[in-house]
């Protein structure tokens, strides 16, 4: 067990977070401005969490321990086991779900099948029954809450775009920068050049250049949906959650959209939620099928759609 | 295009707002020079043309320092969506902090001129002074309290309720709540604040007589700069990312959220600096009114002060301050010339300003403004719309961002339907890829 917290984040190594960007600067910061209940620099509370998670589970066999910690250090997120039910209603059943430093997932399943509560989980909006959350240097997602989550690194993008509307587009991206936002550094914040530059990027990438004065609340589906990923990359995340980035975008939109996601790839890590499967099949390298709660399959988009109860899934042979 | 983009910097528009903008100024302009020339007609020689009497300016005083509270609530009303029908409760309590020393300072001048306690509470028997009477003998230090107290009840309060989310109409329940349970208790002799009476019958203040004309002038002039101090704060508070952050919150808490904003320390910061500013007004209040009750904590005096906010426009702060300088005056006039119709003008003013000018007074303004420099607003027009015709096209039918894991299974039909056939396409296209 004492092994786990050497060897639980390989990224200390260097590989895979995008040099330069500072996402230890950012992790760092929001943790110590916000005082969440743990700092995972100090060994003490890394431990015990790691104990903790032992005693849960009867200790497992030994190969099986092994890998499944060198699964865990392999992965920036993982959920395991996690059930989430509303009313009765299994929202999600046992789920488990790994993601790689600097992977792009896609995250495919029929209606209500559970992807954007799964995402829910991963945020701290929602706290699973059952189940454990980890990301990135044993930080324990289920003992943190939104803002905590968001400080650490992981960013989001709704299902319905969620901008601001009242604020025009260079002030939606301004607030979402990365930056310490405690009251007193949010009121004294200034835009320094770099800031300036970052946001003015940011803006060329989502092509909103034109619409920087504007209120946000003018723009269309699509731009606002380009505007929600451009206020998630100027936050600086290590990890991405997209879900439905592509509705409401016209063809070319979509397309330059994939470039974009695809670019981040490597870099950042990502989960994207999508129904439009041609787009998925652009963007995607694996592909998590969920259905009812579960994984259902997982893999590479070819092998995963020709799965005979990937269809079904998505045909509608529903078994209730 | 492009090459105009890449020479100028992008959109002016899309830069920090200033403190000092165009209504900025010109409210500065309209607050400072007629003050100005008040306070100097009022120490002119009485017998003079331009003499202006005392009672004028204490209407005057007490208008403006109505509108440091309105701006107050405007503050948390209009930037943070929170609407507080209890800040009478604020400014009376920064009222009762400068009350007491105005007490003190009858000293034996008071019906029972044997001693140097206030009246009412040799009255009611006590010899010595309660424990929180200690510091009324310094102006000073009661100024502080009648900041301190009230942002420290700012911050009590909304810590409570921040923290436990609450918000919308409930907020505004428990902030009547707040105001009407402490009208209850400064109705009790026993707490020290003259009970039903309240204070009155101040004589002095700083050692001279409360009614001389420069006194009167001068807390005529404290009350102006208070306003204009506060203005200013607030539009500072409002450009300064923070704002954002507070407009945000207004637009949609959650989503604040998780760009990484505590949006309850947010609200307990602006909330509590609320309390404060209008404490402040509340203790220059008093002096120029002359006495203070518990009727300022009943909640009628809030509602009145949110009346005179919607009516100057809510979210404009100097729209706010100038509807309750323009209710302030009316309501002195109409109580002195026909007191029954005053409950019912204002009812009738709020009825007509949230059917006929929803943006207030202050919007009124602005569409003027834009309607004299018709190429502003025309182009302002044509940009909003110019967006919206493309790629709107797909489902739109989702929940509001708040609660759109709800929205799963309730698609229509016609949606998945959709989504259906396009991956059994794509699930073709890949099966018929994957043996090459
Ligand atoms: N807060 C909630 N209360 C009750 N039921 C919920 C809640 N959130 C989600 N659900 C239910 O959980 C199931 C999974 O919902 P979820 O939104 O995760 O699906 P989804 O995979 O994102 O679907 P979609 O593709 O339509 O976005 C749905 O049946 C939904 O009705
Ligand atoms: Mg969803």
């Amino acid at each position: 067990m004492s092994l786990l917290p050497a060897e639980t984040r390989p990224d200390n190594s260097g590989r895979g977070l995008s040099g330069g960007r500072g996402d230890d600067g950012l992790r760092n910061d929001g943790l110590q401005n916000n005082g969440p209940p743990v700092n995972p620099g100090l060994p003490e509370d890394f431990s015990s969490r790691i104990r903790r998670r032992g005693d849960r589970a009867p200790a497992p066999p030994f190969e099986s321990w092994e890998t499944k910690s060198e699964r865990r250090s392999r992965h920036v997120l993982f959920l395991e086991d996690i059930s989430v039910s509303f009313d009765g209603f299994k929202a999600l059943s046992n789920l488990t779900f790994y993601l790689g430093e600097g992977e792009l997932r896609c995250v495919i399943g029929p209606n209500g099948a559970g992807k954007t509560t799964m995402m829910d989980v991963v945020t701290g909006r929602t706290r699973p029954d059952s189940g454990e959350a980890w990301y990135g240097d044993g930080l324990n997602l289920l003992e943190l809450d939104e803002v905590d989550i968001s400080l650490a690194g992981i960013g989001r993008k709704f299902q319905k775009p969620s901008v601001f509307e009242s604020l025009t587009v260079w002030r939606n991206l301004e607030l979402a920068l990365k930056a310490p936002k405690t009251v007193l550094r949010t009121l004294l914040a200034r835009l320094d050049p770099g800031d300036r530059d970052c946001l003015e990027k940011t803006l060329e990438l989502v092509r909103l250049t034109d619409q920087a004065g504007k209120p946000a609340g003018v723009l269309s589906h699509g731009q606002k949906q380009w505007l929600e990923i451009g206020m998630l990359l100027v936050q600086k995340p290590r990890i991405l959650l997209l879900d439905e980035p592509v509705a409401g975008m016209t063809p070319a939109e979509i397309e330059r959209t994939a470039e974009l996601l695809l670019s981040l790839e490597g870099g950042h890590s990502l989960i994207l939620v999508e129904h439009d499967m041609e787009f998925v099949r652009s963007v995607a390298k694996t592909v998590t099928v969920l259905h009812q709660g579960r994984v259902l399959a997982e893999g590479d988009m070819a092998r995963v759609s020709s799965l005979p109860e990937v269809m079904e899934a998505y045909l509608g042979l529903e078994e209730e | 295009m492009s090459a105009a983009r890449t020479a100028g910097a992008p959109a002016g528009t899309g830069r920090r707002e200033r403190v000092f903008d165009l209504p900025t100024k010109v409210f500065c302009a309209l607050l400072t020079l007629p003050a100005a020339l008040l306070c100097a007609g009022s120490l002119g020689s009485p017998g003079g043309a331009l003499h202006v009497q005392s009672h004028t300016m204490l209407v005057l005083g007490k208008c403006l320092c109505y509108a440091t509270l309105a701006l107050s609530i405007d503050l948390v009303w209009g930037r943070l969506g929170l609407l507080s029908l209890g800040h009478g409760a604020f400014f009376a309590l920064g009222g009762y902090a400068f009350g007491m020393y105005l007490m003190r300072q009858i000293g034996a001048r008071g019906v029972y001129a044997a001693s140097d306690l206030p009246d009412f509470m040799i009255f009611i028997g006590w010899e010595k002074l309660p424990w929180h009477w200690q510091l009324s003998h310094s102006p000073a230090l009661s100024l502080l309290l009648a900041v301190a107290a009230p942002a420290a009840l700012g911050l009590a309060f909304g810590w409570s309720a921040f923290r436990s989310r609450v918000s919308g109409v409930y907020f505004s329940i428990i902030s009547q709540a707040l105001t009407y349970a402490l009208m209850l208790a400064f109705y009790l002799n026993a707490l020290g604040f003259g009970g039903n009476n309240g204070f009155t019958d101040f004589k002095s203040v700083l050692g001279r007589d409360i009614r001389s004309p420069g006194v009167v002038a001068a807390l005529f002039a404290m009350s102006a700069l208070t306003l204009l101090g506060s203005c200013l704060l607030c539009r500072a508070l409002a450009v300064s990312r923070l704002g954002l952050a507070m407009s945000a919150a207004r637009d949609n808490e959650n989503r604040t959220r998780f760009i990484g904003y505590r949006v309850e320390n947010v609200k307990l910061f602006v909330f509590t600096f609320s309390a404060a500013m209008a404490g402040l007004a509340g203790a220059l209040y008093v002096p120029q009114a002359g006495i203070i009750n518990p009727s300022l904590l009943a909640p009628v005096f809030s509602v009145e002060m949110v009346v005179c906010v919607a009516l100057g426009g809510r979210g404009s702060l100097h729209g706010a301050a100038a509807g309750a300088v323009l209710v302030g005056l009316l309501k002195s006039w109409l109580t002195g010339a026909h007191p029954v119709v005053w409950p019912i003008v204002l009812g009738a003013l709020f009825v007509l300003v949230s059917v006929f000018l929803p943006g207030g007074l202050a919007g009124l303004v602005r569409d003027l403004a834009a309607r004299l420099s018709p190429g502003r607003g025309e182009n302002a027009g044509a940009d909003a719309g110019g967006g919206s015709g493309r790629g709107d096209g797909d489902n739109d039918a989702d929940d509001d961002a708040d609660d759109d894991a709800g929205g799963g299974n309730g698609d229509d039909g016609d949606g998945s339907e959709k989504r259906r056939k396009e991956f059994s396409a794509a699930a073709a296209a890949a099966s018929g890829e994957a043996p090459a």
